[in-house]
């Protein structure tokens, strides 16, 4: 079995400390130093797991055999494997999450690489300082962590653990570090107070569910009757409703405070916060292609604005400190677009798609089955800094080896400056005035998200690297302390691994996707 | 045929044949041939229903083979109301940094004021348009070969009533306006939103399919200009309350009071003309009707 060391896949800048998600284990590096300082472990989700269960949702699932007979060393293929994650529903998040743990051997091999336990999604820091919070997938949660010190030795000190209805996809903490707001798969944003109080109390909303939603689900009257159905389909639906039980009342929701804040009907992509003219907006991008700019709490019900332009999915948003008044949106097009927000007016677009296939060619690689035109790419990052007078914009594509650095001009395009060549497919990164440390996929082949690297060729690969700004350009910087300690991934777990690792292009629709059941 | 600036080549559903009814191929071929005598003849004949029938629910979660307008701006609302193009040229675009959309739709005398969502097969639109002869209506509905059958009527009537402004500013898309109703209008742009007898989807767990919700609302919110009003009717109470219930709780609108709302000839209109205020007609049902106003925005 070829050792694979673990990849990052979330970087996050909380002071002087890097916060990397490495697989369900979150460690903490101090960037002065570039020494390894801590480490946190998500711990399993033990009533998912139980032995037996598990062993029966296989048979169940895979086939008609005893449970002795499940194929103990079989896994789900990748490709299978990111289908599931793509059109899950929350019953089969937990269904994934059992296969992922079925058979004993498996699970054990699982132990030794942190996949065991739920992985980290996303990560969010206050601007205090004071607080890291994650999203770990299979258990739904948002956790809060403080950034404790015992003897001057920095701990990720878990402060509460709190199941959303649906899985959180976007997280950020508002300016006062006192609220998180989480966005999800199924397009509503919540807000929830940062510090968790132990007293359960009941769910309020910014556009309020009147009463009798809740009511509804736990008094249970038909809603309506045959005087006041006509058609045959509503009769139908009535005639249903009566046949079935009482509803469960666990539809009620989580039991700790929290607020709906906004909804799309769409897969929300990512939340940013912003103040502008001493005024609280929130941004959320989404599937569907929109950007929408909603006014913050307390009147998040109201819509300031759209910005339409993305033909593909949106995946990243991006607001200059040094001007408030434009976003920078990225998704599954081949252009970055720059917008005056507060008018929904496109300003410019800057072109992705040419430099990515420069490094194709440079690979040797021919972009995507010889045809350029095939070669989709989608924007996993982008993040604005200010160097030596200059605004830089820094831009990562998912499953490409490298780095774009734009430069904002005056007149607010985006112009290319610098490519930086990576190891592995970039995974995430963090830009600060000194540089950039980037976590690059130490087990993926380059431009693939699916296939293993060949290992002979990979052995040194660093699963963090750095540049510094010397000029306004980035150089190779020194190298990260304990970050090349081998978390190994058994080469089973590539298909999860890659599901965990690669999610954006899973949002591009396809032809024939969703056709018509009419 | 309909067109708009495609947010990128997808297929009009109107085109493809794998999106119509799945139905004995002889019954589509006949539905084919029949749609295309329809076109070519600019007929002044009403539409048959039976050639434009489709299941009744489409599910506004999937991503269907929709068509729709990168944004409002890249709607080409010349093909709809084609009375109402304005006789100037277009004025050039503003911001010269952005390149020119490959073609800029034409420019209307005026802009879409009143909405009808989900509008079926189009009742309350035909007989909303004579009344309200200054304003553009349009209907939107989700099932592609309801909204064609809308299609085809409006452009029946205005052959049967040629000579005349008669059904020029009434019209209608396929649209998912759940997930797309921005792409279609900008901020403030409507006076009048309709929803009229939507789908009650009694599941608690289908809850979330109903054209009213507390986070939808703030779309009607958007593209509702103050004063301007959202009608629903149902003839299903628990949906009425629901409706009440959900725009009461949404700050940005107030319930229009009773006096009011029977003074307002829509109202009329929308209890009596709407395919389905019909069949309750028929059967003696019930139906509820709530108005509500947007109100403006706080200060903040
Ligand atoms: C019960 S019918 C009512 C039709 C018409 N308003 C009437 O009163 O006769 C509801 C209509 O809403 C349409 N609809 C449902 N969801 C929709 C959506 N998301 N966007 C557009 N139309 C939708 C359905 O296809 C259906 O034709």
């Amino acid at each position: 079995m070829s050792k694979l060391t673990m990849p990052y896949q979330c970087l996050k800048q909380c002071g002087n400390l890097l916060i990397a998600a490495r697989g369900s284990t979150i460690e903490t590096f101090n960037l002065e130093s570039r020494s390894l300082v801590s480490s946190w472990k998500c711990p399993s989700s033990k009533p998912l797991v139980s032995e037996t269960s598990a062993q029966e949702e296989v048979t169940a699932v895979e086939s008609p055999a005893p449970a002795e007979a499940a194929p103990e060393e079989s896994v789900i293929p990748p490709v299978k494997r990111r289908k599931l994650s793509l059109s899950e529903t929350p019953a089969e998040e937990n269904k994934n999450w059992k296969h992922n743990n079925k058979g004993k051997n498996h699970r054990q091999a699982a132990a030794s690489t942190g996949l065991d336990s739920p992985a980290v999604i996303a990560l969010a820091v206050t601007s205090n300082g004071h607080h890291v919070i994650a999203v770990t997938s299979e258990d739904k949660s948002i956790r809060v962590f403080e950034n404790s010190y015992i003897n001057l030795k920095h701990e990720l000190k878990q402060l509460s653990q709190r199941t959303m209805p649906k899985r959180p996809c976007g997280l950020a903490i508002t300016d006062d570090s006192s609220t998180i707001i989480s966005a999800d798969k199924f397009g509503d944003v919540f807000s929830l107070p940062l510090v968790f109080q132990e007293t359960p109390i009941p769910s309020k909303n910014e556009t309020p569910v009147p009463a009798t939603t809740e009511a509804d689900s736990v008094l249970f009257t038909p809603a309506a009757n045959h005087l006041t159905v006509h058609s045959v389909r509503n009769r139908k639906a009535l005639e249903n409703q009566k046949r079935q039980a009482k509803p469960k009342p666990d539809s009620s929701g989580p039991e700790f405070e929290h607020k709906l804040l906004l909804g799309h009907v769409s897969m929300l992509t990512d939340v940013a916060l912003h103040t502008y003219n001493g005024r609280h907006y929130i941004f959320t991008a989404d599937r569907d292609e929109h950007i929408r700019i909603s006014r913050g709490i307390p009147q998040a019900h109201i819509i300031e604005q759209f910005c339409l332009g993305h033909t593909d999915f949106v995946s990243r948003l991006c607001i200059p400190s040094t001007r408030p008044e434009i976003l920078i949106s990225g998704g599954g097009d081949d252009e970055l677009l720059v917008w005056d927000w507060e008018n929904g007016n496109l300003l410019s677009r800057a072109d992705l798609k040419g430099h990515v296939e420069v490094v194709c060619h440079e690979h040797g690689k021919a972009a995507t089955d010889g045809s350029v035109d095939g070669l989709k790419i989608a924007v996993n990052q982008i993040e604005w800094i200010m160097v030596g007078g200059e605004d830089l914009v820094v831009v990562g594509y998912e499953a490409v080896p490298a780095l774009f650095v734009f430069q904002l001009t005056a007149a607010n395009t985006l112009q290319h400056i610098q490519r930086i060549q990576l190891a592995g497919n970039v995974l995430s990164f963090i830009v600060n005035s000194e540089g950039v440390v980037v976590s690059v996929d130490t087990v993926h082949a380059l431009f693939s998200s699916s296939e293993q690297r060949n290992m002979a060729e990979a052995v040194d690969v660093q699963p963090l690297s750095t540049f510094v700004f010397e000029d306004q350009r980035l150089v190779p910087g020194p190298a990260f302390e304990g970050a090349e300690q081998r978390h190994e991934v058994p080469a089973e777990e590539l298909g999860r691994l890659g599901a965990l690792l690669y999610g954006l292009e899973n949002l591009r629709k396809r032809e024939g996707d969703g056709r018509d059941e009419d | 045929m309909s067109r708009f600036l495609f947010s990128k080549p997808r297929v009009t559903a109107l085109l493809c044949p794998s999106t119509i009814m799945a139905g004995p191929p002889n019954k589509r071929q006949k539905r084919e041939e029949y749609k295309t005598s329809q076109r070519e003849d600019g007929t002044a004949e009403l539409p048959k229903k039976k050639f434009y029938r489709q299941r009744a629910h489409a599910n506004p979660f999937s991503d269907h083979q929709l068509t729709y307008p990168i944004s409002p701006d890249h709607m080409d609302w010349a093909e709809y109301y084609p009375a109402f193009i304005s006789p100037e040229p277009n004025p050039v675009s503003e911001s010269t940094a952005v390149p020119a959309a490959p073609s800029t739709p034409k420019k209307l005398t005026r802009q879409v004021e009143v909405a009808d969502i989900g509008c079926g097969f189009g009742g309350l639109l035909v007989s909303l348009a004579p009344e309200l002869p200054d304003t553009l209506l349009l209907g939107m509905e989700i099932r592609a070969q309801v909204a064609e059958y809308v299609q085809e009527r409006v452009k029946a009537l205005r052959v049967q009533n040629s000579g005349t402004e008669l059904y020029q500013n009434a019209g209608c898309v396929r649209a998912n306006t759940m997930k797309f109703l921005p792409n279609f209008f900008n901020k403030s742009q409507l006076s009048k939103i309709f929803l009229c007898f939507p789908d009650p989807h009694f599941k608690a767990r289908k809850h979330k399919a109903r054209i009213v919700s507390t986070t939808l609302n703030s779309e009607y919110a958007y593209v509702v200009r103050p004063g301007g009003i959202v009608y629903t009717i149902t003839d299903v109470e628990d949906l009425h309350n629901w409706m009440v219930s959900h725009f009461d709780a949404h700050l940005s609108f107030e319930r229009v009071s009773e006096e009011e709302q029977e003074a307002d000839k829509c109202v009329a209109i929308m209890r009596t003309e709407t395919e389905e205020g019909k069949k309750v007609e028929r059967n003696k049902g019930k139906k509820f009707v709530a108005l509500f106003r947007r109100i403006e925005n706080p200060p903040w």
